[in-house]
């Protein structure tokens, strides 16, 4: 009889769990769960999130706002199968559904516990000092507006946390995207391109040089292909005082990008 | 007077080194075949290059050049465009890529997110991007319309035409047209109501719109039976055409839905299964075609329109030419709409004929759908379907890919539900049934075959010809060749070993011809050694 009753709670827990992840809510979460989560969290994730997900390269996930799906089904799917041309890799190959439920439960607990996000600075001033004194515009895009060799800051207030939006600008050489390094190249015929890198392989390669031309050149017409670990971008240490790098940081954390709906 | 020359043509360059695609480029893209600017090469649908590097006497030298492997097991649709030495590819499904035509290798990508809801009823499939300015143009199956930075690939804009979760995709090719770029929807299996967009290319703001299915109130209105209007279908799937001096667009409609059950929508269902011509400022309907009135068959006029100046009957005339998928080939004087010829081009047993306004005397009970299954000829794939044809103004011929393959029909009852097929049931293959597909050669005026070049099975390839005096396509098994223009011999093919599902383009890298077409999962590049 006690078999058949552990029998039957144990049917029941697998038919709850299978009926939750079908209607796309987290069966796995109890603190066990969610300590799980944390554990997996910061082997796989902190390199780019932070070890206590306040953000780095990647988001400040305290924030608790998600740009490719705030349900527990689409953080499943975001770390599952990674978003496109974000920086944010595919995870679930390796990790059974259980463990990314896992966490899903944890990143939900930071924001949960999360207090609103203290951002200084004055976002309207931020925008005069990156059309103005900053001249970010000459390379970088907001909404199609702008230079092409930076990266396209329309969404970057989803991708960055404050900090290293904040770094970026005082020391653009600490933590490169690697598609912006620096490409020097020299042909045989004496002629220089230099810009940034955009494809590479044993024969060919592919950049867009400082005045925003394309190139596709053959590594049998080239002499020197070097690629430094250095940013086109100059450091703006000392241009800005210390609260304008907070106005400018604000303006950068407030660009969500836009879709228009029907 | 040489110092403005140079003047006009430095700033007819952008700040960023490649000229701006213009609306007076596009006007001129005949001109200018070394670039592939629009879906069809020009605006007139005409899928013809001028160049005659590649020709009758060397074309069996043709020999690969590179690949460019996509990363889908979708059909691959795609024609891509080639401006000043950079090709712009689509890869399903809905994916954009910039690559170098010298070697195949990408400059950048753009690989969109979409939503876990899409709806298609074929294939998450892209048939390619327009161009204007300095801007692509994509959409996607998640019924977007982007526009993308043309050196980077970034997002310059993102609206929603349409919502996904009701069964809307975009699978078409854009149209660049003056400033505006004009956009259709598919979803004509899932009881959408169709229409046709006109977007403004620098803001993405909608500046008109034309239901191809008329509401309350509207010309056109009375050919549906009571709320059946709602969910009528007709989609805009396939690239149309543009006269710039009528000013006039010229755009193919899909089958009204449900597709077999026309119980369900008595009438005509206008503009279903039409060719409709709009104002290009405004989306005002100038005339209309229906080709398939009240059709229960699944005969989109998802065609290329193909327009011609040209003499009919003595008389110089601006023609529009359309074989349609139910068999027959049709002429208009393309403004004022009046019909001039009917032609049986494929085989029918659908009706016994038309009359001379171009609709059916009768429509033969026998090939109706039915409980049993009814045999028709064409099949519900038509006796052409979307695929390219090509007019070549040397020969004076229309080629076009023809299929004589039936289909078995069969009615069933239907209810609508928002984003589920919308069908009124099935049809089936007949393959113990004789077929046939060929590359035909026709006299546009008359619809007199000049030669045939037969197909193994029939074809999903569209067609390319140039002024080598070649035709190109692509066969179901993989097969990718060119015909003598004049004769229809054969003159070379190679297997690409992927079914083709697109049509053939072609244009300049460094001053030598190459030739680019979709088969299987990739896109083949081929030139002279």
């Amino acid at each position: 009889m006690k078999k058949w009753i552990a029998g039957f709670i144990v049917a029941f827990a697998a038919l709850t769990v299978w009926a939750q992840q079908e209607q796309g809510r987290n069966p796995y979460t109890s603190a066990e769960d969610v300590a799980a989560g944390a554990d997996l969290f910061r082997m796989r994730c902190a390199l780019c999130h932070g070890a206590d997900g306040s953000g780095g390269r990647g988001p400040d996930l305290r924030r608790g706002e998600f740009r490719h799906g705030g349900s527990d089904a689409g953080l499943f799917r975001s770390i599952r199968f990674g978003i496109s041309d974000s920086g944010m890799p595919r995870l679930g190959g390796g990790m059974s559904e259980e463990r990314i439920w896992q966490v899903v439960a944890y990143v939900r607990s930071l924001s949960r516990s999360a207090r609103e996000i203290d951002v200084p600075g004055n976002p309207v001033q931020g925008e005069q000092l990156y059309l103005g004194k900053g001249d970010c515009s000459r390379c970088h895009t907001i909404n199609g507006v702008g230079g092409r060799l930076g990266p396209n800051l329309s969404e970057i207030g989803w991708l960055r946390s404050t900090k290293h939006l904040k770094s970026s600008i005082l020391n653009p050489d600490e933590d490169i995207d690697r598609r912006y390094l620096s490409v020097h190249i020299l042909k045989k015929d004496g002629q220089r391109v230099q810009g940034v890198p955009l494809n590479e392989d044993s024969y060919s390669i592919q950049l867009m040089d400082l005045q925003e031309n394309l190139h596709s050149l053959w590594k049998r017409d080239l002499e020197e292909v070097r690629q430094e670990e250095r940013s086109w971008m100059p450091s703006y240490q000392g241009t800005f005082s210390e609260s304008e790098v907070d106005d400018l940081v604000s303006y950068l954390y407030s660009l969500r990008g836009k879709t228009d709906e029907p | 007077m040489r110092h403005l020359t140079l003047l006009i043509f430095v700033l007819s360059f952008s700040a960023s080194g490649l000229a701006q695609v213009t609306y007076q480029r596009l006007l001129q893209a005949e001109q200018e075949p070394e670039n592939w600017l629009t879906y069809s090469g020009t605006y007139d649908g005409h899928r013809y290059s001028r160049l005659d590097q590649i020709n009758r006497g060397n074309v069996q030298n043709l020999k690969l050049k590179w690949v460019f492997q996509m990363r889908t097991l979708e059909k691959v649709e795609t024609t891509p465009l080639v401006v000043d030495g950079i090709m712009y590819l689509t890869e399903p499904p809905s994916n954009a890529f910039a690559l170098d035509p010298g070697s195949g290798r990408t400059y950048w990508s753009y690989i969109r997110n979409l939503p876990e809801v899409v709806k298609t009823c074929c294939g998450r499939v892209n048939r390619g991007m327009a161009i204007l300015g300095d801007t692509l143009y994509l959409g996607t199956v998640d019924a977007h319309l982007v526009a993308l930075d043309r050196k980077t690939g970034s997002v310059i804009w993102d609206v929603a035409v349409a919502d996904p979760k009701a069964g809307y995709s975009i699978t078409v090719a854009p149209l660049a047209v003056k400033d505006k770029i004009i956009v259709g929807v598919a979803g004509g299996e899932f009881g959408i109501r169709g229409f046709l967009d006109a977007y403004d290319a620098e803001t993405g703001k909608r500046a008109w719109r034309f239901y191809t299915v008329p509401g309350p109130g509207e010309p056109g209105h009375e050919t549906w039976e009571g709320d059946s209007w709602k969910t009528g279908g007709a989609p805009t799937w396939i690239t149309g055409s543009f006269d710039p001096e009528l000013n006039l667009i010229y755009w193919g409609t899909g089958n009204p839905a449900p597709d077999f059950n026309g119980e369900v929508r008595k009438g005509d269902n206008l503009y279903s299964d039409s060719v409709v011509v709009l104002d290009a400022d405004t989306g005002k309907l100038r005339w209309y075609f229906q080709f398939t009135p009240h059709d229960v068959l699944d005969w989109d006029a998802a065609q290329i329109p193909v327009l011609l100046d040209a003499p009919f009957q003595g008389r110089p005339r601006k023609l529009l030419l359309w074989p349609n998928r139910n068999g027959f080939y049709y002429v208009f004087d393309r403004e004022t709409g009046e019909l001039l010829l009917t032609h049986q081009f494929g085989k029918q047993n659908w009706t016994d004929g038309l009359d001379s306004k171009g609709r059916p005397n009768h429509v033969l009970p026998d090939v109706l759908p039915s409980e049993e299954g009814a045999l028709v000829f064409p099949g519900i794939q038509g006796a052409i379907n979307w695929h390219s044809t090509s007019y070549n103004p040397l020969t004076g011929l229309l080629y076009l890919p023809v299929r004589e393959v039936p289909t078995l029909n069969f009615i069933g009852d239907v209810s609508y539900s928002p984003g589920d097929m919308f069908l009124g049931s099935r049809w089936q293959a007949m393959p113990e049934e004789p077929s046939s597909a060929a590359v035909r050669a026709m006299v546009p005026q008359t619809g007199e075959v000049k030669w045939e070049y037969p197909l193994y099975r029939d074809t999903w390839g569209g067609l390319l010809s140039t002024a080598g005096n070649l035709v190109f396509s692509g066969t179901l098994e993989g097969q990718v060749f060119a015909l003598d223009s004049v004769t229809g011999e054969e003159l070379w093919h190679v297997n690409t070993g992927g079914r083709v599902n697109a049509a053939p383009m072609t244009y300049l890298f460094e001053g030598k011809q190459l030739v680019t077409l979709a088969a299987g999962n990739a896109l083949f590049t081929f030139g002279l050694e």
